[in-house]
């Protein structure tokens, strides 16, 4: 918030009384849900009341940190491809269609559906991971599609982040398309969400990259970490 | 019982078509907030019943009909997982869940345009969605607000400005003093806004 709560009012009045001035019916009318949306909601969130494990919690902290407002992944700062300057070392990469489904000892409404064991390559990737090691997990959570990095070793990535994308590789083993699942912090290591319609039979590329603070949501190319998802 | 309205000057926006239910009182909304936070059986239901359609609506003016469904499940199992990240200090659950639906909202559209993209061997063309859905939403939250006013501050700010009446005119028209107008639409508008998120 502003340092000044009467100029952040008077700025949130006025943007008030603008939009008051631009409503017409159509921001007044609602349409009531298909009869069938509250069934399909409960369904995909039964067992997730208060008696809900502690895991469940840990992955709705990262919702929010994918979903919210002001969140860490805000829209604006969703980070594009640009040059996508990765070398190929997804060029081993195996697709995996159709996950098989098993059920996680902890947590029975949690199923594990595919492994990727994260290799560092010492000719394309960043130096500082050289020594790191881990393996990501694609896990559904009542259709909460999630990844849960699991580590070995990690650097300290100083004065910059971890960060988690999902890269859909082309026919040649190249970066076509690639999305953020957010900064991992290895001291509190919670599951990432995978966004709504980023399907991970496409999106299947796990990578840990470098992340400077310099404000640009593009991936930095600096690449400690990858791995493609393999059905368990 | 604050005078009969006669509205001559605009055609008027008719917020009786807000079909929304009847405004909860403040410490019911506290209440409810409060429960979904918690967790509570049957708080989310209790939120879906309340802001389910301002979510659906959101999401068919956004994506197409056949994707706003599926948008607005996304919406509230997200919100779901992610209750204990609700303050209701800074906001109202409406206005919390609307967020939510803007950035999930965007990320299918994008999504879209990216198949679609490959689809069609050209490249992803980004329209200037941001923007539009942002204000669309906004519009509907202020709008949701407003109805949910007292009275005589809801009708007093429809004069202002939808009607485009001078607060002189609508002191006249109300039969009611200067000052009331006046402060009627200032609390109006800073109830509005604190609902939207801004400091009380």
């Amino acid at each position: 918030m502003s340092d000044d709560p009467t100029g952040s009012e008077a700025s949130a009045r006025a943007e008030i009384e603008d939009l008051l001035t631009q409503l017409s019916d159509a921001d007044t009318q609602l349409t009531a849900p298909p009869t069938d949306l509250w069934n399909r909601i409960e369904q995909a969130t039964t067992g997730d009341a208060v008696n809900s494990d502690d895991s469940v919690d840990r992955i709705g902290a990262q919702v929010a940190e994918a979903d919210l407002p002001a969140g860490v992944i805000s829209l604006d700062q969703r980070r594009r491809p640009k040059a996508l300057a990765f070398l190929a070392a997804a060029a081993a990469i195996v697709a995996v269609v159709g996950f098989a489904i098993s059920v996680t000892g902890s947590d029975p409404a949690a199923q594990q559906l595919a492994e990727a064991n994260l290799v560092y390559d010492p000719v394309a990737f960043d130096p500082l991971g050289a020594d790191a090691a881990a393996t990501a997990l694609l896990i559904d959570e009542d259709g909460l599609l999630t990844v849960q990095i699991d580590y070995a070793s990690l650097p300290a990535a100083g004065d910059a982040d971890l960060e988690v994308w999902l890269i859909e590789p082309d026919s040649d083993g190249n970066p076509a398309d690639l999305v953020s699942l957010g900064i991992f912090n290895p001291d509190d290591p919670s599951a990432l969400t995978v966004p709504a319609n980023y399907d991970p039979d496409i999106y299947y590329v796990v990578d840990i990259s470098i992340e400077p603070h310099d404000g640009d949501p593009t991936h930095s190319g600096r690449s400690i970490l990858r791995g493609a998802l393999t059905s368990i | 019982m604050h005078p009969v309205l006669t509205l001559t000057r605009h055609s008027a926006l008719d917020l009786s078509l807000y079909n929304f239910k009847v405004p909860q009182p403040e410490q019911d909304i506290v209440d409810a907030e409060a429960a979904f936070v918690r967790g509570e059986d049957t708080a989310l239901k209790s939120a879906y019943d309340d802001h389910g359609a301002l979510i659906y609506t959101l999401c068919r003016r956004s994506v197409p009909d056949d994707r706003a469904a599926d948008v607005t499940q996304e919406v509230f199992v997200n919100a779901w997982k992610a209750r204990h990240q609700f303050d209701p200090q800074k906001g109202r659950l409406a206005a919390w869940l609307v967020g939510i639906a803007k950035n999930r909202i965007i990320d299918n559209i994008r999504s879209e345009q990216r198949h679609e993209s490959r689809r069609s061997d050209k490249p992803a063309t980004e329209l200037p969605v941001d923007c539009e859905i942002e204000r669309t939403a906004d519009k509907m939250l202020v709008a949701q607000a407003l109805a949910c006013l007292p009275d005589r501050q809801r009708q007093m700010i429809k004069l202002a400005y939808i009607d485009g009446f001078t607060h002189s005119e609508i002191a006249d028209k109300t039969n009611s003093p200067l000052g009331t107008v006046k402060s009627d639409i200032r609390r109006g508008i800073d109830r509005i806004r604190i609902d939207l998120g801004g400091e009380r």
